[in-house]
């Protein structure tokens, strides 16, 4: 009679696809057949490759929300899978500081001739640090899951425009920021930075002077919505480099909805409950894009 | 003014299994097979000329009378579904509770006329009834350590004690 074993490529693999990383552990774990046989099926799919399970939401920053065609549990045999890799993405996670698994990406990154790294961080060490320096010359979408004790400086060091998700109650100082944008990085602040309205102001004046078209920072509004500022935000309209998302509900909020309005751009809708300096005033945030309309 | 009307049966196939049992199914249950009704429709078995009797039965060599008995019996619940968009089913969010009651209760057999099942549906070519099954057999591997699949499946241990411990290894990073 058939057994599980003895299952073609395709029904394994179907079976497999609705396994959780440690389930499919777990089954390569228990036989050698089944072992080559998920090894099998993972190295027939081509593409992407993701090492590590992705959690949810930082799936969701690494813009990876649809399932990808790797996981780490589809890699039943690192080294076996190293020598195959021909993919021009790769999504690492790191969320463990063991040598092994630091040993494991690093390992994959270097046998691929990747062209896109999307690097999810949990944890800081000066090891990921140099993997990040290693491939500062490639493009990468990096999310952060964690931030404490964290040393952001070593951004510094990437060399073409990555896109960086910070977490939520991440501390950048002003400087380390404007000098991410500077480099032409794009930046997801939300709920993560401090802003007071001068550094806002010195953040937007790099971005209308000198991002790149794909540049963008999205921040949470500051809760003094000054005149000065509000003129400041109808010029950078004006100038058509700013989508503005709102939620807002109070009255600076529809105030300066209606003078954006005014100015022929409109939002799309984004909930936050975050204000700035615990004051939970304004639940808005704004992306600053050089994007022009379509 | 009374017409006549002309009663037209629904039309009908046979299929053999590989153990020589020939059965005979509507037209209309078999075409959830993508094999059967290639198979149909690149041999003009659509003819209407052509009586059952005197049709060409469709050899099934990798399914037995058994399985393929449960497998008619599968398309003919399933008659009335929408026809399948498999774009749109990868698309889709993997889970394995959403197997339809009936399913789940025709399903509910020994592991060995299951995985037949699985090895028909997939010859066959019948998505929805090859989907179910993985998700049943997905269902039992859910939780279960590699000990508990090896009882669960009769599956013997071939690793040798070194082997194991070096997968263990391998794996280490995966507990942390």
């Amino acid at each position: 009679s058939v057994s599980l074993e003895m299952l073609p490529f395709h029904a394994l693999s179907r079976i497999l696809s609705h396994l959780s990383f440690l389930d499919r552990l777990n089954l390569r774990e228990s036989s050698r057949i089944l072992e080559d046989s998920i090894a099998r099926c993972d190295l027939h799919v081509d593409g992407r490759v993701e090492i590590s399970e992705v959690p949810g939401p930082l799936r969701m920053k690494l813009g990876t929300a649809k399932p990808l065609v790797y996981s780490g549990a589809n890699v039943p045999n690192p080294r076996r899978l190293c020598s195959k890799i021909d993919a021009k993405e790769i999504y690492l996670t790191i969320n463990c500081g063991s040598s092994e698994v630091q040993k494991f990406y690093e390992e994959i990154a270097a046998k691929s001739n990747f062209d896109l790294l999307r690097l999810g961080i949990y944890r800081d060490s000066e090891r990921l640090w140099n993997f990040v320096r290693t491939y500062s010359h490639k493009k990468m979408l990096i999310a952060f899951q964690s931030h404490d004790g964290m040393n952001f400086e070593a951004l510094r060091a990437i060399q073409l425009p990555a896109t960086i998700n910070f977490t939520a109650g991440t501390r950048l100082s002003g400087d380390l920021l404007k000098s991410l944008l500077k480099n032409g990085h794009s930046l997801d602040l939300v709920g993560s930075v401090e802003m007071s309205t001068e550094l806002m102001m010195e953040i937007l004046d790099i971005i209308i002077v000198s991002s790149t078209i794909d540049q963008f920072i999205t921040l949470d509004a500051p809760v003094a919505v000054s005149d000065d500022f509000l003129a400041r935000m109808e010029d950078f309209s004006r100038k058509g480099v700013m989508e503005w998302r709102e939620n807002g509900v109070d009255e600076n909020d529809r105030m300066f909805r209606h003078r954006l309005w005014l100015c022929g751009r409109i939002g799309v809708k984004e909930t936050r409950n975050r204000g700035i300096h615990g004051i939970p005033v304004i639940n808005t945030r704004w992306t600053f894009t050089n994007k022009p309309d379509n | 003014f009374l017409f006549p009307i002309k009663m037209t049966s629904p039309r009908m196939i046979k299929l053999t299994s590989n153990d020589d049992k020939t059965f005979e199914v509507e037209r209309d249950v078999i075409k959830q097979s993508v094999t059967v009704n290639t198979l149909i429709t690149d041999l003009n078995m659509d003819d209407e000329d052509v009586s059952v009797e005197n049709q060409m039965a469709i050899p099934l060599p990798n399914v037995d009378a058994a399985t393929l008995e449960m497998v008619i019996t599968w398309c003919k619940q399933h008659r009335e579904d929408p026809p399948r968009n498999e774009e749109e089913e990868e698309k889709k969010e993997k889970r394995t509770d959403d197997i339809p009651e009936w399913d789940k209760t025709f399903l509910d057999v020994e592991q060995s006329v299951l995985f037949a099942l699985i090895l028909a549906a997939n010859y066959m070519d019948i998505k929805g009834l090859l989907d179910n099954c993985c998700k049943t057999v997905a269902n039992m591997i859910k939780g279960k350590t590699p000990d508990e699949i090896r009882k669960h499946f009769n599956i013997k241990n071939d690793f040798t004690p070194e082997e194991e411990e070096q997968i263990r290894k391998e794996n280490a990073w995966c507990e942390d």
